[in-house]
């Protein structure tokens, strides 16, 4: 009898081991790299992917790349706003003396508790999972595919004009529902430059060496401008096609390169902070 | 999702539940004597309070308000005949400087049951479990590091006969407080199977060849919703090895291999990853010495591709450097590099006969140790591909060829000698190169070399009481340039100790920087509770167990820890 069960036994881990090493590998053959066209022809909900950096985080422009990569696939339906935030983001010997911390980004990094976990990285339309906010690069796609084809609840528009003589920027920005809000929703608005150049630690040898002294740094938080958490929008019960309507009028601070800057504004809950919509304006 | 109080209370209400199962468990048996079942647990906690301190870099911005930290845990097991269940509770409020901040929090991550017999184990709930050596499958707790890769879900462990042990698991890991949801994550499973001839073949019982074999096979499931890659969902590693010992020599070796796996860590490379580890030793009364080499070549396997933290590591990839335990050569400890290293260590412990010319009247013990790890040599797969490029294969690596490029090496010895009844002493000298760059994430920094001298010296002033001196050297032209520093403790065994420490930067090229790092501490224990206190700074560093690693800021203040086990 034992005999038996010991020969059961064999039998049943036998299988089980072969249908473990036969079952469970997805050997994957070239090409590695989705070639489709994800272009989405309907455009919804817009995705804000920040990506929180420094730099003299090593790991960094991998992570910006990976941004850059994902924004192709989606075009205009996915902004990038880069925020320079925590130690890896602090002045310190040239070239690395240039400051591109924010209040408002400081503010964020601490609260969403992103840095001190470690840069890279970054929140796709500030969602969390159990808790936590923060996402490695590696997930970046995935975060933006599982939600860039939702339904949006609120249409937003960015309007600006900027004087160049005096560098004053005239900012309204108009939220329209199109379906009754039931939560309180705040917006946030953000002035947004591109392409700054100055030195970047890094860790990729494809993308460079390990001290990069013309690194292009993409998206740049330079400041908020209504404040970190924004101003109240809507209250709960409003109903749809009601519309809202804030003005700004900001003073183009001189070192940004009006070519380069944009705003960015963004509607979020303000129970659970997820970002609902989003919209980005070149100023010029 | 944020949690929701309902959410919060039904987690609540699951943990009062297995509590009142276990309760009721020890009350019945407490009507049945004859039965009992038993508790026994522990429990600890480390508290710090921390003050600005501007020298060292501390300032009411760095402390944000947090002036207490606390890292506590409470573990309990009941046992009943083959039946046993256990929880561990823990809090994080907030976690000590240097955790990771996504453990802050406090609950019951920890909950299993179990049965044993001799065919049989069984275990639900959460569990800890190692195959082999780690290279593809070990879950473990360190509470020093913060670190936890449980897994949740089911094991079971078979006898089928003597000398054979299977087992097989299945569920997800722990990552700090977050739940599982579908797809937040993978799920982990595997199987490994032991055999030990000696025990297995009647007769084999004292032969004088002992063999033991054992093979692995462990996958984990990620669903891939990534837009750019396509990622394989089901991911395959296998290991073998074996254990040969005859006389006074024994070989160890297991070789690991994964199907592709890109992820973060590996830049998103398609490459297989392998590797080996084997180990060679001989021992004799009085004489020890050991040879281990190990090849890593694109071996991390986490539950998680984004993961680039110490978390939800799947296998363990053990480190082969003396693990040193004074302050300043620790001060530098390896990170084992999985996405590539080549590393051997030799070491060598004699014991000096008593009454011989070196070893004197009580004998002289000396340990001579050298380790060293490069890169793997890494070649592009083909000419219009640049190594590691994200989205290829990245690379191709021949087995035995070894990059020039050093992570590590270190060469120390340690003499250890008692002079008289009342004082004995340890020496060492370290010599040590260290690439921060890789290791430590300082790119552009340069290696650091440095030449360490330590000398600890114990003198029993009467049946109780010992005093113990501790003087040691770091000197380096590179990071922060040389240290030293000097430590007495006064013991009065078994209940006392009171010791101070200073830990002196003097070398620093930056002035401002050459601070003092001194320590004032007590401790009490009584049986098994044991409570110290210390007072003053600590030097930011990096504190390593089993070559995984944690960054340690600088703080300063009072560290209080309690801890007693039942």
């Amino acid at each position: 009898m034992k005999r038996e069960i010991m020969i059961a036994l064999k039998n049943i881990v036998l299988t089980i081991i072969i249908v473990i090493i036969f079952a469970s590998c997805d050997k994957i053959e070239p090409p590695y790299k989705q070639s489709g066209n994800t272009q989405i022809e309907t455009p919804t909900r817009k995705v804000l992917l920040e990506d929180y950096t420094g730099h003299t985080c090593v790991n960094c422009p991998a992570a910006a790349k990976k941004a850059l990569e994902i924004q192709q696939l989606y075009g205009d339906k996915m902004i990038i706003m880069t925020v320079h935030a925590g130690f890896f983001a602090l002045p310190t010997a040239s070239p690395f003396n240039n400051d591109y911390r924010t209040p408002a980004g400081e503010e964020w990094d601490q609260f969403f508790s992103l840095s001190a976990v470690g840069n890279p990285i970054g929140m796709v339309n500030r969602q969390n999972t159990g808790g936590v906010y923060g996402i490695g690069n590696g997930n970046w796609g995935t975060g933006v595919a599982a939600i860039i084809e939702d339904a949006s609840i609120i249409k937003l528009e960015i309007e600006s004009s900027f004087n160049e003589t005096n560098r004053k920027l005239d900012v309204e920005l108009k939220s329209t529902f199109l379906e009754a809000a039931s939560g309180n929703y705040k917006i946030v608005a953000c002035i947004v430059e591109d392409s700054l150049v100055s030195a970047q630690r890094n860790n990729d040898q494809t993308i460079g060496p390990a001290t990069i002294l013309d690194y292009v740094h993409r998206h740049v938080l330079r400041e908020n401008i209504n404040g970190s958490w924004g101003e109240d929008l809507i209250a709960v019960g409003q109903l749809p096609s009601s519309t809202s309507n804030k003005q700004y009028s900001v003073t183009l601070n001189a070192n940004y390169k009006a070519n380069h800057t944009s705003v960015v504004a963004f509607v979020y809950d303000a129970l659970t902070f997820e970002i609902l919509q989003v919209e980005e304006k070149h100023i010029y | 999702m944020v949690f929701s109080p309902i959410t919060i209370g039904n987690r609540m209400k699951k943990n009062l539940i297995f509590i009142c199962i276990i309760l009721a468990f020890g009350s019945i048996q407490a009507q049945n004597s004859e039965n009992a079942g038993s508790v026994n647990g522990s429990f600890q906690m480390d508290a710090q309070f921390y003050r600005p301190d501007p020298s060292i870099g501390i300032t009411d911005s760095t402390i944000a308000g947090r002036k207490i930290g606390m890292n506590g845990y409470g573990n309990i097991i009941y046992s009943l005949g083959n039946f046993k269940a256990g929880m561990r509770y823990e809090a994080y409020l907030p976690p000590l400087a240097g955790f990771d901040p996504r453990q802050e929090g406090n609950g019951f991550p920890y909950l299993w049951a179990s049965y044993n017999s001799e065919l049989i184990d069984l275990t639900v709930g959460n569990f800890y479990e190692q195959f082999g050596n780690g290279l593809i499958f070990r879950s473990y707790e360190e509470w020093t590091l913060g670190y936890d890769n449980s897994m949740n879900g089911l094991r079971v462990v078979l006898h089928p006969m003597k000398g054979m042990t299977l087992k097989g698991i299945y569920g997800s890991q722990r990552f700090y407080w977050q739940k599982f949801e579908r797809n937040s994550r993978g799920i982990v499973k595997g199987v490994d199977g032991e055999f030990n001839l000696n025990e297995a073949i009647n007769g084999w019982e004292s032969a004088p060849l002992r063999i033991t074999f054992g093979g692995s096979a462990v996958s984990k499931f990620q669903k891939d919703a990534d837009p750019i890659y396509n990622l394989p969902e089901n991911v395959g590693a296998f290991a073998g090895r074996m254990n040969l010992g005859t006389g006074n020599f024994n070989l160890m070796t297991e070789y690991a291999y994964k199907i592709n796996d890109p992820s973060t860590l590996n830049n998103f490379i398609y490459r297989e990853g392998r590797a080996l580890l084997a180990s060679i030793s001989y021992a004799e009364r009085g004489l020890g010495i050991v040879l281990q080499l190990k090849r890593v070549d694109n071996m991390s396997f986490k539950s998680d591709r984004s993961i680039t933290t110490n978390a939800l590591d799947i296998n363990f990839l053990p480190p082969i450097n003396r693990t040193h335990s004074y302050s300043l050569t620790a001060k530098y400890p390896y990170a084992t590099q999985p996405n590539g290293e080549m590393g051997l260590q030799f070491q060598v412990n004699y014991k000096m006969p008593k009454g011989s010319l070196i070893g004197g009247k009580y004998g002289t013990g000396i340990a001579v140790n050298f380790s060293q790890v490069n890169d793997i040599a890494r070649k592009a797969v083909n000419d219009t591909t640049a190594i590691g490029q994200d989205g290829t294969l990245g690379y191709s690596s021949d087995f035995f060829k070894i990059s020039d490029h050093i992570f590590y090496r270190d060469m120390n010895i340690e003499i250890d000698k008692r002079f008289n009844s009342k004082l004995k002493g340890v020496f060492q000298y370290m010599n040590l190169l260290y690439d921060i760059a890789t290791i430590e994430g300082h790119t552009g920094d340069p290696a650091v070399k440095a030449n360490m001298l330590v000398t600890d010296l114990t003198y029993r002033l009467s049946g109780r009481k010992a005093i113990r001196a501790e003087a040691q050297g770091l000197w380096t032209k590179q990071d922060d340039g040389d240290w030293a520093a000097l430590m007495v403790e006064y013991t009065i065994a078994p209940k006392w100790f009171f010791a101070l420490a200073d830990q002196y930067n003097y070398g620093n090229e930056e002035k401002d920087k050459r601070n003092h790092y001194y320590t004032v501490s007590a401790g009490y224990t009584q049986e098994s509770t044991r409570f110290a206190i210390t007072f003053g700074r600590q030097s930011e560093g990096v504190v390593c167990v089993g070559g995984v690693c944690r960054q340690v800021p600088a703080s300063s203040g009072l560290t209080l820890t309690i801890s007693s086990s039942f």
